[in-house]
């Protein structure tokens, strides 16, 4: 009782808090509040944590930062900032923050059985070096990568592309966004062309109707549940609808809550899209003039391993799914096919997972065919205890709203959908029915992917830092998207490496097979947060690898590298992040780094110098590379040609990438600053502006080609917020593809999906395309027809339960931040096993009694809660993973979605017994 | 199973003069609390607690409804379910 009542407390005390912040309201006492505030010094930036992209307030005295506020003139949070964002004053302060880089050393000498010791920056960086050059002449580029993050600031990615791809030429450079909405980018780009959605913030306030998929928004995305549960205490009409497979917080505001069973959402969907079509609910006149209908193969693998080579006993049967499956009835009645007869399926697409080709809307009417209500029902009912019919009225409800033409309606989506291993398939599904019913890319209607970190959009997206692509939506494998960008970074012909790199899970599987031996970690906390991690733990201690792990503090990834680099955090450097509504915000630095902490960026630039192009641009041997233009397992020699650009061999890449001409232009100090410092410049000894020069240099892949950024400047007037991109004379664009809002959409067109990439496709039907000419469809978007398919994983008579992971309001990610505010600390103290009650009792377990929560992959041990913010079924637990100590991705499966290569954390089979 | 705790933060807004009559009024309505006022713009925040959504409609609308307020809006709101365990369910050490 006591507990409840001081949580109660605390609870009350927040919201008060938050609430007075927005109109920026003095604490209770003004006399309190005064001498405290002397001195303080405002400025405006963006908070640290996800992917709403809050505006903040940062005020600093002393060199410190000492409160923060929600900008109340943010039109992203209002003033609202949740308990997260509250803390970004705090975060810097932890007492074990980094301030030196530390090396394993053993007598002297780097040893990787040493222990850390402390160096200096010009020793690291000679390591570093010295195992690099011993990775890259064993293995040429591709057996050095860096991963990145949707943390990253836009300079910091930006640098992070230029180095890996035009310097080193490899592709090796993914970041944790891989983990986080890579499957949403490869839906948008197979629908529309054109990475990143269509709608904005602003649909809370202009529909009637929030319905979310995988996405609990209440403790996920605050600030936004903020606005919609306001619109809905305002408006008796106001629905919202919480799809999920677990009780969560949102579930407590939905009107309509529906528990289905994991990977049935494709089920779901398609049984929307069925009756929408047979309601005659399409809306003919958007479709006819907008879109057009397609598929793909069907199978394609799980992203496994092909091999079992490296497998434990435990895991082969799962592996072996990878290359062949045994479909299962719903499955064979889902693809139309005899459900009594046994269909063992060769994966013989996983290698080409992404190929499409258009059908007919009769074909696509017939796919349809099986999904009935009946069939779905039984499919995806998901709570044993909840009767079936009640579940069936539920999807005849959630039919009804999409159906309804007089409704505007968005459907929100995350973590659930994009960690999938059909999370393209899900994604595109979901525009499926909102391009059916015409609800797309208008105010209040749309289908509405949100991201989960704060520059998920901005950095890993926009700029590119994934294996696959360079800036502004362009890829590695395109020719004519190498020679733009080689063009615009100054590079000869033949520079950048045409094959796509590895993505984050396959550098894992990398260091285990030897095919990658260096490895720089910046901003992320990869061998806390990759799936299957016993594996790649022993792979970083126990192979031969130098492994470099940037960060503020101490976490799972420092304590496996060789060597760990102090980095500065947000508002000890300049940056820019980009949110999920397309809105760019800027901050200027506010305090200095501690101790001998440095930004990432300055650590780019600075590892730079130490390559010249004699060694980088020579012949590279690339094992496996096959394109036009290139010789056979080659990268061909670029010195002549880079001769003729102005370069020699002895030319360093910082200077040839970084400190050119036209970015030395952008002098330092530079008036936007208004006398700020720039711990980056300062410790470069720079009299030149890295931050803006990165910024504008990159901007200029996206201007004039609908990813269109403001000047630098302009972010930092006193009356701007962040701007959505495409932001054309000056003017941001709210909803892309919409005549009356997006510049780019052709004028008369009403919309126009103006995307470029995939346009051209073969015809066909379910079996596959026929020989022909492609069709080019133009400013059309796509519908996909995707069946229903099973896990590579489900619970058995061994591991009889579901495990989904995922995140809690409290902490950020692995909680290397917010486990160090005390607040945030105590009010989550660790991650809990949430079960059913009856569950946890047939098992002998009680709340807070410590279970052995075990699968084919590992075991680790939590404490039951059977009563929390999180309720799962029968059959079903979910464990957070921001608490190292509860180690939930040593039990995660790393299969991903073959097309996106984003892992699906929310599924694998576990059993749980007491510890 | 325990219920969830509603909380909502909402800022008041009331005519000035009769802030301290608004005050009064917020904190004798049941499941609400003033938690912080600025007699300078007769704002106030009021937090209100229930045990379910609809005992925040009937709470925020009781807000609206009280003499001396002008506007009231929703700015925060947090669902709680951190309760105490299922009666029945014994905890362990």
């Amino acid at each position: 009782m006591k507990r409840d009542l001081s949580r109660r407390e605390f609870v009350r005390n927040a919201v008060a808090t938050a609430t007075a912040a927005v109109a920026g309201l003095p604490g209770a006492s003004f006399a309190e509040l005064a001498d405290p505030m002397q001195g303080w010094s405002w400025d405006r930036g963006v908070c640290r944590f996800c992917g709403v992209g809050c505006g903040i307030e940062i005020a600093t005295r002393d060199g410190r930062v000492v409160a923060v506020r929600g900008d109340a003139a943010s039109p992203v949070n209002r003033g609202l900032l949740c308990v997260k964002g509250y803390a970004n004053a705090e975060i810097p302060y932890g007492e074990d923050r980094l301030t030196r880089p530390l090396l394993r050393m053993k007598d002297g000498r780097f040893d990787k059985r040493g222990d850390f010791v402390p160096v200096t920056w010009e020793r690291a960086f000679d390591e570093m070096e010295r195992q690099w050059r011993r990775a890259h002449a064993a293995l040429g580029p591709t057996g050095v990568g860096i991963m990145g993050s949707g943390q990253y600031t836009i300079q910091e990615g930006y640098a992070a592309v230029k180095l890996v791809k035009a310097g080193w030429r490899s592709n090796n450079l993914d970041p944790n966004a891989r983990h986080c909405m890579s499957s949403a980018v490869a839906a948008l780009l197979q629908t529309f062309g054109i990475d990143e959605p269509a709608g904005c913030y602003d649909d809370i306030e202009a529909t009637d109707a929030v319905v979310l998929w995988g996405a609990n928004m209440a403790e996920m995305h605050p600030m936004l549940w903020a606005r919609i549960t306001d619109q809905r205490l305002r408006s008796e009409s106001y629905r919202i609808v919480n799809l999920t497979t677990f009780r969560n917080r949102s579930s407590d505001m939905a009107d309509l809550e529906i528990v289905f069973k994991p990977n049935t959402d494709l089920a779901i969907w398609n049984y929307l899209a069925r009756e929408i079509v047979e309601r005659g609910a399409v809306d003919r006149a958007f479709v006819d003039r907008h879109c057009v209908f397609a598929t793909g193969p069907a199978d394609i693998g799980f992203g496994m391993r092909p091999t079992d080579k490296l497998a434990a006993a435990a895991e082969r049967d799962t592996q072996a799914r990878e290359t062949t499956v045994t479909l299962t009835r719903e499955e064979a009645i889902g693809r139309g096919l005899d459900p009594d007869a046994r269909h063992e399926r060769p994966q013989v697409d996983a290698a080409d997972a992404g190929r499409q080709w258009l059908i007919s809307f009769d074909e696509f009417r017939r796919l349809l065919a099986p999904y009935t209500l009946d069939f779905v029902a039984a499919l995806a009912h998901g709570d044993p205890d909840e009767p079936l019919e009640s579940f069936r009225q539920k999807l005849v409800a959630l039919a009804d709203l999409y159906s309804d033409p007089k409704r505007k309606l968005v459907s929100f989506w995350t973590m659930g959908f994009n960690q999938h291993t059909r999370g393209t398939w899900v994604n595109e599904q979901a525009y499926m029915v909102h391009l059916l019913t015409g609800k797309h890319a208008q105010p209040g209607a749309g289908a509405f992917s949100l991201t989960g970190q704060p520059s998920a959009c901005g950095t890993a997206r926009e700029v590119g830092t994934f294996s696959h692509r360079l800036p502004a939506d362009m890829v590695v494998d395109n020719p004519a998207h190498r020679a733009r960008a080689e063009s615009l970074w100054r590079l000869p012909a033949g520079t950048i490496n045409p094959e796509i790199g590895s993505h984050i899970t396959q550098m894992m599987r990398d260091l285990e097979d030897g095919s990658l031996r260096w490895l720089w970690v910046q901003v992320t906390n990869p061998f806390q947060s990759t799936a299957n991690a016993n594996h790649w733990l022993h792979a970083a201690r126990e192979k031969d690898c130098f492994i470099v792990v940037s960060d503020v503090y101490p976490t799972l990834s420092t304590k496996v590298a060789d060597l760990i680099l102090p980095s500065a955090m947000i508002f000890e450097k300049w940056g820019a992040y980009g949110n999920s509504e397309r809105r760019t915000q800027m901050w200027r630095q506010q305090v200095e780094p501690p101790g001998e902490a440095r930004s990432d960026l300055w650590q780019i630039l600075e590892f730079s110098k130490r390559f010249r192009l004699a060694e980088v641009w020579g012949e590279q041997t690339v094992p496996g590379l096959a394109a036009d233009g290139f010789p056979e397992g080659r990268l061909p020699d670029v010195l002549a040609a880079a001769g003729t650009l102005g370069y020699s061999g002895a030319s360093t890449l910082y200077e040839v990438l970084f400190a050119t001409a036209a970015n030395r232009g952008f002098a330092w100090p530079d008036p936007v600053a208004r006398d700020r410092n720039n711990s980056t410049v300062a410790a470069g000894g720079l009299d030149w502006f890295p931050e803006k020069a990165l910024f504008e240099e990159y901007a200029g892949f996206g201007r004039g080609e609908a990813h269109d950024l403001a000047p630098f400047d302009l972010y930092f007037r006193d009356d701007v917020r962040g701007l959505r991109w495409p932001v054309v004379d000056g003017k941001e664009t709210p909803w892309r593809f919409n005549e009356g809002y997006d510049p780019y959409a052709a004028k008369g067109s009403g919309f126009d999906f103006y995307g470029k990439a995939g346009k051209k496709l073969a015809q066909g039907d379910a079996a596959g395309p026929r020989p022909g000419e492609p069709v080019e469809i133009g400013g059309r978007a796509k519908i996909f027809f995707r069946p229903y398919a099973a896990p590579p994983e489900s619970p058995d008579a061994t591991y009889d339960l579901w495990l989904a992971t995922g995140r809690v309001l409290e902490h950020w990610h692995s909680g290397s931040m917010t486990r160090r505010v005390p607040e945030l600390h105590n009010a989550v103290p660790e991650a809990q096993l949430f079960m059913h009650p009856r569950d946890a009792a047939a098992r002998g377990l009680g709340q807070g009694a410590l279970a052995s929560i075990e699968s084919r992959r590992g075991r680790i041990t939590a404490r039951v809660e059977l009563a929390g913010r999180n309720r799962p079924p029968r059959g079903t637990v979910f464990v957070p993973w921001f608490d190292e100590s509860v180690f939930v991705n040593k039990l995660t499966l790393d299969a991903t979605c073959p097309i996106s290569k984003q892992t699906d954390f929310k599924k694998c089979a576990v059993r749980v017994a007491r510890a | 199973m325990s219920p969830s705790r509603h909380y909502a933060g909402v800022l008041v807004a009331a005519e000035p003069a009769r802030l301290g009559e608004v005050v009064v009024a917020l904190a004798a309505l049941d499941g609400s609390s003033v938690g912080r006022l600025d007699p300078a713009t007769g704002r106030c925040v009021a937090v209100l607690e229930s045990a379910d959504r609809a005992g925040q409609e009937r709470l925020f609308r009781a807000v609206l409804a009280l003499p001396g307020v002008r506007g009231a809006d929703l700015v925060y709101h947090l669902i709680d379910a951190e309760n105490e365990p299922e009666p029945g369910l014994e905890s362990e050490p």
